[in-house]
């Protein structure tokens, strides 16, 4: 949290005077924020450390830590894996593989959570959103179609 | 008398899909309060883009109704499995799933919806009768009245809600921070943009809510999975017909503590940021308190099921009496309502009974609507709905939720940097869960922090004597040592209870 506020409070000092301005500056909320929150976090910085000290420096939560790198991180992993697959193929392969690593990671096994029910979800998925809906799909930089002669047949089918 | 809820009853009824979103918001919130692990804000959150594309009172119905049905919808596995489905209904757990182990569930879930619908019809009519007449006198303030209200509404959110007092007013701090990223309103100066040209519109609120709410929800079960696969079993319903239904005997013994219980979640309602969670432990240990002989607490007391959830519920009309008066959300739902009305273009204070009267008052009847129909689907309902619980294991639910959230967030601007900002954020939920900071004062602080720097600078504005205008109202002063005030209490609580300093 402390390098969190040096971050903001670096970037505050950044702001620019209001050459025409009137009143208080743009940039002295933010700094003021920062002074706070600076204040605030070094005194839990100084209670956690004298806890930290008092408790033995060392009696971290191992089983905590191996969650977080275990688990927490994978997923994190594929959330942002989706961002870049979906940049490549655009939305409805990208989405078929995340859940089915998704549901994975959760504990599901066996051919129809993995394969078929990812796979039948991600085109519900698809049709309901970019083909009624009508959200503009990301383009891909390795796959690229265009869903427009498809979902525009299919909505005058179905009279939307 | 007249009184302008008749033309809100008239504004309702004469709009088809203002009723039809009434009752889905009913359903989505029960079925949203009644999954463990799927909170109302949760479900709000990814609700909110759609809410785009319907009109403002449509939008606003269907938001707040979904928050008025999942106080009730969490009662549900609280009693039936012991887990329960929203914070709010933890006390109810306590006495409600002894009664099930009895075999009388059924009369625990009806007791659970008759004591709801009694305390949100009561905290609704304070709203619907209360508000206007306050606001008469809020909207006299003036700027440096509305940034002292903004201060005291940071300090005792940060400093009451959790239990360390130091990361509340942290989260509070980062929460008005993140919040004024993007252009200066006045300069059109960039701000903590970092140079990124997305940011010089601001950090969205829906990549926010439903980083912090729903993704980090994600992280913080897939880090705990040794609960996911676990099968809810439904306990055996009693033979006995008695213990399937709520007798007038049951009534008349719970009906003075849910009386008490009402009036005690409709004062805390209204205070900005303490919620439903702090009411219903209040109104439980108060029950306890003055049990009688033959009281059996802590056994499966249906006192204790009556209390807890006519106090939680009763906070959900008088929640939103501190947002439309001063513009201070009084829970987290409440500040997702604000975040609809500004995504509608309606500002948010006292101002509001005048200039978007018919919505408004509308939106008070879709409440009472509301609760008539949780109160209908919950009498009946609670049971089919807690067997389909039963039979979906969170593993599967997760997994969906994730997927919808990704394209919810997407709908809003089409643009894949939303969703890259949902998933930061909910690494930042996930680290102030795990960390003990506070996400409801980090998100009100948030959504509240650019009409708090508005207030200071019109307030400055208007001053020849620089910060001194906020001691010359009397009413900022006021609010200020009522500011002053709470922090010093807490500390002295902190103090008391034997801690070293507060934190």
């Amino acid at each position: 949290m402390l390098a969190c506020t040096v971050i903001l409070y670096i970037a505050a000092l950044e702001i620019e005077e209001d050459p025409f301005g009137v009143g208080m500056e743009p940039y002295v909320f933010p700094i003021a924020i920062c002074y706070v929150m600076g204040a605030m976090t070094l005194l839990l910085l100084g209670k956690s450390a004298a806890g930290a000290i008092r408790d033995g420096l060392f009696n971290a939560d191992l089983q905590e830590i191996r969650l977080f790198f275990g688990w927490v991180l994978p997923m994190a992993a594929i959330a942002f894996a989706y961002l870049g697959l979906i940049n490549l193929f655009q939305y409805l392969l990208p989405t078929a593989i995340i859940l089915s690593a998704t549901l994975a990671i959760f504990g599901n096994r066996g051919v129809k959570w993995l394969v078929t029910i990812p796979a039948l979800a991600s085109l519900f998925y698809y049709v309901v959103f970019f083909g009624i809906f009508r959200l503009l799909e990301p383009t891909g930089i390795l796959i690229e179609y265009d869903n427009y002669y498809i979902f525009g047949a299919m909505r005058k089918f179905i009279g939307v | 008398m007249y009184h302008p809820i008749i033309d809100g009853v008239i504004t309702l009824f004469s709009s088809g899909w203002a009723v039809f979103y009434a009752v889905l918001g009913t359903a989505v919130g029960l079925i949203a309060g009644a999954t463990p692990g799927l909170t109302a804000s949760a479900a709000i959150s990814m609700i909110i883009p759609l809410s785009f594309y319907l009109e403002p009172l449509s939008a606003l119905i269907f938001v707040y109704t979904i928050g008025k049905a999942a106080s009730f919808g969490g009662s549900i596995p609280a009693i039936l499995f012991n887990t329960p489905g929203t914070p709010q209904a933890s006390a109810t757990q306590i006495e409600g799933y002894p009664l099930t182990r009895q075999g009388k569930q059924g009369k625990a879930l009806k007791m659970a919806v008759i004591a709801s619908a009694l305390g949100d019809t009561f905290s609704e009519c304070l709203l619907i009768f209360g508000a206007a007449f306050i606001a008469v006198y809020t909207v006299r303030m003036g700027p440096p009245e509305i940034f002292a209200v903004y201060c005291t509404a940071f300090v005792i959110i940060g400093s009451v809600i959790g239990s360390s007092m130091v990361r509340g007013l942290i989260s509070t701090l980062l929460g008005i921070l993140l919040s004024i990223i993007g252009l200066d309103p006045i300069s059109s100066m960039p701000r903590l943009t970092f140079d990124v040209n997305y940011l010089e519109t601001g950090i969205g609120l829906v990549p926010v809510l439903l980083g912090v709410f729903v993704v980090s929800e994600i992280f913080v079960q897939i880090a705990d999975r040794g609960a996911l696969g676990a099968e809810r079993m439904l306990s055996k319903k009693s033979d006995v017909p008695e213990d399937n239904y709520v007798t007038w005997r049951d009534f008349k013994r719970c009906f003075p503590v849910m009386l008490k219980s009402t009036g005690m979640g409709t004062v805390i309602g209204m205070l900005p940021g303490v919620g439903a969670s702090a009411a219903c432990f209040v109104a439980y240990a108060e029950g306890k308190r003055s049990a009688k002989p033959g009281d059996k607490w802590g056994e499966g007391e249906i006192k204790g099921v009556a209390a807890a959830e006519a106090a939680n519920n009763s906070v959900s009309g008088a929640n939103i009496i501190p947002l439309l008066t001063l513009g201070i959300p009084g829970s987290v739902a409440a500040a997702l309502l604000g975040g609809v009305f500004l995504i509608h273009g309606m500002n948010i204070g006292p101002k509001i009974f005048e200039t978007e009267r018919d919505t408004i008052y509308g939106l008070f009847a879709s409440g009472l609507l509301c609760i008539a129909c949780y109160f209908v689907m919950g009498y009946w309902g609670s049971g089919i709905i807690g067997r389909i619980i039963a039979k979906v294991p969170v593993r599967v639910i997760y997994p969906f939720i994730f997927i919808t959230s990704i394209v919810a967030v997407y709908a809003l601007r089409n643009t894949l940097f939303d969703v890259g900002m949902m998933f930061a954020f909910g690494f930042v939920g996930y680290f102030f869960k795990k960390f003990d900071y506070s996400l409801p004062a980090f998100i009100i602080a948030f959504i509240l922090g650019p009409g708090a720097e508005r207030a200071l600078r019109q307030a400055l504005l208007l001053s020849q004597d620089g910060a001194m205008i906020f001691l010359e109202r009397p009413m900022a002063v006021l609010f200020i040592v009522l500011a002053v005030a709470v922090i010093a209490i807490r500390i002295y609580q902190t103090m008391r209870e034997g801690k070293t300093s507060p934190g």
